[in-house]
């Protein structure tokens, strides 16, 4: 039996699920006053009656039950209201003609069946739901004597477009990326997989701010007990508003005392489905481009698309070069600092003597030396990210060759010194995640304390730290060093290297997915 | 039953096998060479390591029987059901007292040859309360931790000590090894007792039946782990007499380490390899203590049910550090190494198989 | 409760880490020493103690600037000599701390240099064992013997190297090309050869105008002891008989007219008949094979009995070689380091056994056994011409 021993999320609020299937009823009744016009000034009234409320009343004559809508401006394509609900509306009432009495339940069986010419629509009764529809942009459609009020996607508003993003080039690969609608998203989603069992489920978050946050996975594939644990978690938020899904990534990851990313962001929809496809789950939040990916695991901090998309030789050389990047730039500065004050002996002799008098004349410890020059990196780099791109980039040249070489020139550092900051930059960068880039940044520094304090046997000690800390850590009860501890050598293949296609026709073991065969399935039915 | 469910909070047998032979190989393999050719002569002490090596596998089966016999129970709780409660007790309070001056010694290898290698002035005291600090953070979580810390170093330790051959084939001149047979079997069973000394520490299994999830593999598993430092220790033992001779490997202090020490690295990227080597031999230190000081808590827990865990681990290191730095000396290190190996015997050969002779002959088994 | 253990150890972890540190020695503030000469003290110096310890010192500033870039002229040396005397290595290196800013850091010790008077009072064992126990030391440090002063020799001036030591180990390499170096040895071998009371062979180094010269071979016997000098052409004898001699010229007469020839492969094979353990009979087997390097007379060398008269001058050449080796290492100074001694207790451990003790010492057995070489030699190159005159 599975066993979970997860942090306990229960001394928050029990679940807030505001969600309503498209096309279901809601429940709730009683909200809905049987009056159009009532139920109109209600609404003005809840709304403060702003100036991008439009309500429009559409009366169909004698016996006709009148109707009403109400959106607001910005938000909603007023032309498809006009052209489309308030012309249907319209043309049932001409062929109704003049009847005797009709009620709002037949009218709206009428429209239902005949008239209504809108793509999606569903109807409620809960006073919340108009509300939250009306202010993402749908329009409601009030019927005299009706208690439901149907709710109609007219969403429309300005946003971005489709573009490459900006935090994950690739030099091969869809240059698409996700933007801040999550219409758009879902469907660049859809357009990747076409499956059938593609699930997404919708949830609101935030009190206030009403989010839509969509779980994507595909339902024969994810483990039941991870989408239930991914579904426990969202429920368990209870913030007034998710302004970007990095805080839904800091609700509901595991620890939040890691500086490891415990959950993937990724805006590139190739990442997203082929995740989805290993039988994780993505969470999508509506005005963020940056989806999650759970659970996630350390080697995926370090692999990048584009390993799949060029040949598997290249594609694990690349990656090997990339596990090299980050144990350079978790150990490279301490290296020097412990080689250079305390292990001389290691260094081969001639080197030892040219960086002897490299640092001769140089008045800080290796440590001080070291520090300097980090800091005075991460502040470019920083400064770098701030500022308008074609400044951030004179910055980086102005910061990284004048400040070196002016540093060097004045004496206060030696120039392997700029060598070993300069490495370090690099490739610190190659790391295809930002955030472990980060946290590789931070620990980078507790090991250059430890080897100021005690040479190679501090970076050894911190270094086992490292690997202690990361073998406790789980994410989503996924284990963070699989496939590596716990081993599972058939996703070994896909680890440091990137074994050729034939040979990765199993999705990741540590996964358990359902249905764990990637390839020799064509005769299979859906 | 598979090996790993989701979520899961148990050890499979990959990561038993990895964690016996890393528990094995400690500090030990450092002196083992000259240990073993004080008594023997040429090359033929590898008898002797073949022959400590096996006699500790049979001691590995009859632990891994005897933890089979009942799944997912403690010594503890073995121990109460076939001797009865109060000596299980006794027994139980002993083991840990014993794994804790087994984590005392392993601190205390790390601080000599630290000093040795990379210090000269940083006092002993320092580098093992830096060691025992490190070791609390790793104990003060669950004990799968460790386990998975063992299948991430083991590689790491397997790949070092190939580096270390490969790079001293050069200086192995086959001639050092002749002739062959020329001890006499006394002195080879005589230094095979040297060789068991360093064949100690499977019994962890005693306490880790509790989170194995495939009771029946036990002894595969913890068997093929102990082949790990047999080949190991007789492949060190060939190259520090092929590299240096008899005489020289009786002759200095870390023999093993020496071997580090005459490498010099091509493309001179390092030189003095015995950094590199030392730095990279902390980690099977490091876990051959952590594992023991995580036994030595379980043990302690079995007993006091109530106490918790990171309270025990931070009032058990004070005690650790005080035994750590009783010894004054190498010789007194030797010989304090010399009598956590007979209470090894005892504890973890010795008692387990009277435990499972008993249980068989009073057919005492446990249910999972 | 558990609050309070996480505040205890945090004042404990501040508490390492603020004192932390004791081992840290920026590396421009050590001194590094790269060659170390050993030698009996005289006069004035002989009554602080009766070694003096020679350090070469590395003035890192001085070896990085190019040619002519020191503005004062006198900086820009590359090391440093300094000299201590006492009566233990310890001692004598610690004296040197007191006469330099940079306290001399060994690690990078590259080559020990051993006086031939030093060597030849039996003192070798003492002086080496600071090199072994020290744990700053690697094995792989080399060892020569000199003629004469060993610091006279740390003082000279190479001409193509910035530091003498860097010259000597370069030059001491070249047995590559030349079989008159004896191959280096380190102290790591020569701890083994001590322990083993074996007798071994240094490689020797001397001063020859204001050049120096690596090149013949110091024995040694089993107590350590300079038994005397081989010249570069007994060297090379020394080598081929050991089958180390992988590279090497040989000079030969043919017809009146001098050839080269370039060995490029040498093994070893040894047969021992040790019926009569009192005159044992060694058979060396030297299988050589070379090439013509040059040859000042036009022969046909594609003519099989031209190669094999070569062939034949050759072996023979080398046989008059060996022998003059052979007669002074086995009659002259008694001392086995041809490596017989081992072959012996390893391919017939029983004789060995019992004539251990009677080898080198006692009984001699060693000078009485009957030595006798066998020479094969192959031309497998003739070069790229036939005739150039």
């Amino acid at each position: 039996m599975p066993r979970f021993l997860f942090r306990n999320h229960n001394k928050r609020s029990p679940l807030r699920k505001d969600g309503v299937k498209q096309g279901e009823a809601s429940s709730s009744s009683g909200d809905i006053p049987g009056s159009v016009h009532e139920a109109v000034a209600n609404i003005v009234r809840i709304l403060d009656a702003p100036d991008d409320l439009v309500t429009r009343f559409v009366s169909g004559g004698d016996g006709i039950p009148s109707c009403a809508i109400v959106c607001i401006a910005g938000l909603s394509d007023l032309n498809m209201i006009n052209e489309q609900i308030v012309s249907s509306l319209q043309q049932a009432f001409s062929a109704i003609g003049h009847t005797e009495k009709m009620s709002g339940q037949e009218l709206y069986g009428l429209l239902n069946k005949q008239f209504l010419s809108v793509q999606k629509y569903k109807t409620t009764r809960s006073l919340d739901d108009i509300l939250v529809s009306v202010l993402s942009g749908d329009a409601a459609l009030f019927i005299d004597g009706l208690d439901q009020v149907l709710l109609i996607g007219s969403k429309k508003w300005t946003g971005r477009s489709v573009e490459e993003p900006q935090t994950e080039a690739l030099v091969r690969g869809p240059r698409e990326g996700f933007n801040e609608s999550i219409e758009t998203n879902l469907i660049l989603l859809r357009r990747a997989i076409r499956d059938p069992k593609l699930r997404f489920d919708t949830y609101r978050v935030g009190a206030r701010g009403k989010k839509e946050l969509v779980i994507a996975y595909i339902e024969n594939i994810v483990h039941p007990d991870l989408l239930q644990e991914v579904k426990r978690r969202v429920e368990t938020i209870d913030i007034d508003d998710a302004p970007e899904s990095g805080t839904i990534e800091q609700l509901i990851q595991d620890s939040f005392l890691s500086p490891f990313p415990l959950i993937l962001h990724t805006e590139r929809p190739d990442k997203v489905a082929s995740a989805i496809l290993q039988g994780k789950v993505v969470i999508l939040l509506d005005g963020t481009p940056f989806a999650l990916i759970m659970p996630t695991t350390f080697v995926s901090l370090v692999q990048s698309p584009e390993d799949y998309y060029e040949r598997w030789l290249i594609g694990s050389l690349i990656r090997i070069l990339r596990y090299i990047a980050v144990f350079i730039s978790l150990t490279f500065p301490s290296l020097y600092i412990a080689l250079v004050s305390f292990h001389q002996g290691m260094i081969p002799s001639k080197l030892a003597f040219s960086i002897a008098a490299a640092r001769e004349g140089v008045p800080f410890p290796a440590v001080v030396e070291a520090f300097l020059m980090e800091l005075t990196l991460e502040l470019l780099r920083e400064a770098g990210v701030r500022l308008p791109k074609p400044i951030g980039q004179t910055i980086g040249i102005v910061g990284g060759l004048v400040i070196g070489e002016a540093a060097v020139q004045a004496g206060i550092v030696s120039p392997i010194m700029v060598i070993v900051v300069a490495v370090t930059a690099v490739s610190s960068f190659a790391i295809p995640s930002y955030s472990a880039g980060i946290a590789f940044r931070i620990l980078r520094f507790i090991t250059m304390i430890t080897a100021s304090m005690f040479g190679l046997y501090g970076i050894i000690l911190t270094l086992i730290m490292i690997c202690i800390h990361l073998s406790r850590l789980q994410s989503f009860g996924v284990p963070y060093l699989t496939p590596l501890s716990p081993g599972f050598s058939r996703d070994w293949r896909d680890m440091v290297i990137r074994a050729p296609y034939t040979m990765l026709t199993k999705r990741p073991q540590f996964m358990q997915t359902k249905d764990d065969s990637r390839m020799g399935n064509r005769r299979r039915g859906p | 039953m598979k090996s790993f469910e989701y979520g899961d909070r148990e050890v499979g047998t990959y990561e038993v096998f990895a964690s016996v032979a890393n528990m094995v190989i400690g500090f030990g393999v450092l002196t083992l060479p000259r240990s073993i050719v004080e008594t023997t002569s040429s090359v033929d002490g590898w008898i002797s390591i073949f022959i400590g090596g096996l006699g500790a596998m049979l001691f590995t089966w009859i632990v891994a029987k005897l933890v089979a016999r009942f799944p997912k129970r403690n010594l503890h709780d073995i121990a109460g059901a076939v001797i009865g409660k109060p000596l299980a007790y006794l027994f139980t309070v002993l083991f840990a007292g014993y794994m804790m001056t087994f984590v005392a010694y392993e601190t205390r290898g790390v601080a000599s040859i630290s000093r040795l290698y990379l210090f000269d002035r940083t006092p002993v005291e320092v580098i093992c309360l830096v060691f025992l600090l490190v070791l609390i953070y790793a104990v003060a979580g669950p004990s799968v931790t460790l386990f998975r810390l063992n299948t991430l170093f083991l590689p790491i330790v397997i790949l070092l000590l190939f580096v270390l051959f490969l790079m001293n084939i050069s200086f192995f001149e086959f001639d050092q090894l002749m002739p062959f047979f020329v001890t006499d079997w006394q002195d080879l069973v005589l230094a095979s007792k040297e060789s068991v000394f360093s064949f100690i520490g499977f019994e962890i299994l005693l306490f880790y039946n509790t989170i194995i999830n495939q009771p029946k593999k036990i002894a595969k598993a913890s068997m093929l782990g102990m082949l790990i430092p047999l080949v190991v220790y007789l492949l060190v033992f060939f190259f520090t007499i092929g590299v240096f001779g008899p005489e020289v490997t009786g002759n200095v202090l870390y023999p093993t380490a020496e071997l580090a020490k005459q490498v010099e690295v091509p493309g001179g990227f390092f030189e003095r390899f015995e950094s590199i080597f030392f730095s990279v031999w902390v980690l099977t230190l490091f876990n051959t203590a952590a594992m023991a000081f995580d036994v030595s808590l379980l043990a302690l827990e079995s007993v006091f049910k109530k106490a918790k865990r990171t309270t025990l681990a931070f009032w058990l290191a004070p005690f650790v550090f005080l035994i750590v730095m009783q010894p004054q000396n190498l010789i007194e290190i030797e010989l304090f190494g010399e009598w956590i190996s007979y209470a090894g015997i005892g504890l973890g050969m010795v008692f387990p198989a009277i435990l499972l002779l008993l249980a068989i002959m009073r057919g005492v088994k446990g249910r999972a | 409760m558990r609050r309070a253990c996480r505040g205890w150890l945090i004042v404990l972890s501040l508490a390492v880490f603020t004192t932390g540190c004791w081992d840290r020695v920026e590396i421009e503030e050590r001194g590094f020493v790269v060659g170390a000469g050993i030698d009996l003290s005289h006069e004035e110096e002989a009554e602080k103690g009766q070694f003096t310890l020679t350090f070469q010192f590395v003035i890192p500033a001085g070896l990085q600037s190019k040619d002519g870039g020191g503005k004062n002229g006198s900086t820009n040396a590359a090391f440093f000599n300094l000299s201590s005397s006492a009566s233990t290595m310890f001692a004598a290196a610690r004296n040197m701390s007191y006469m330099t800013s940079r306290s001399p850091y060994l690690q990078h010790l590259r080559i020990i240099l051993i006086s031939q008077d030093l060597a030849a009072s039996g003192e070798l064992a003492t002086t080496l064992d600071l090199f072994l126990r020290d744990h700053e030391m690697r094995r792989a440090t080399k060892i020569m013997v000199t003629e004469g002063e060993a610091r006279n020799l740390l003082d000279m001036h190479p001409k193509n190297e910035k530091l003498p030591v860097m010259y000597f180990e370069s030059a001491s390499l070249n047995p590559t090309k030349s079989s008159r170096i004896y191959p280096p040895t380190n102290i790591g071998d020569v701890q083994a050869y001590i322990l083993s009371k074996s007798s071994f062979v240094l490689p020797k180094m001397r001063k020859r105008n204001e050049e120096v010269v690596v090149s013949g071979a110091a024995l040694f016997d089993g107590s350590q002891k300079l038994k005397g000098f081989l010249n570069d052409d007994e060297t090379s004898g020394l080598n081929i008989l050991r089958g180390t001699a992988q590279d090497g010229v040989l000079e030969f007469r043919l017809n009146g007219h001098f050839m080269a020839y370039e060995i490029k492969g040498l093994r070893r094979t040894i047969q021992a008949d040790v019926s009569n353990p009192e005159r044992i009979r060694f058979n060396l087997q030297l299988d050589m094979e070379g090439n013509i390097g040059e040859t000042q007379e036009p022969i046909e060398l594609l003519d099989p009995g031209q190669l094999a008269e070569i062939e034949e001058r050759i072996a023979k050449q080398l046989i008059q070689l060996t022998s003059r080796t052979l007669q002074k290492v086995q009659q002259e100074y008694g001392v086995d380091v041809l490596g017989l001694k081992e072959f012996l207790a390893r391919n017939h451990h029983g004789v060995w056994e019992s004539i251990k003790d009677d080898w080198e010492q006692g009984d001699q057995l060693f000078t009485r056994s009957e030595i006798s070489v066998d020479v094969r030699t192959k031309v497998r190159i003739v070069g790229s011409t036939l005739e150039t005159n």
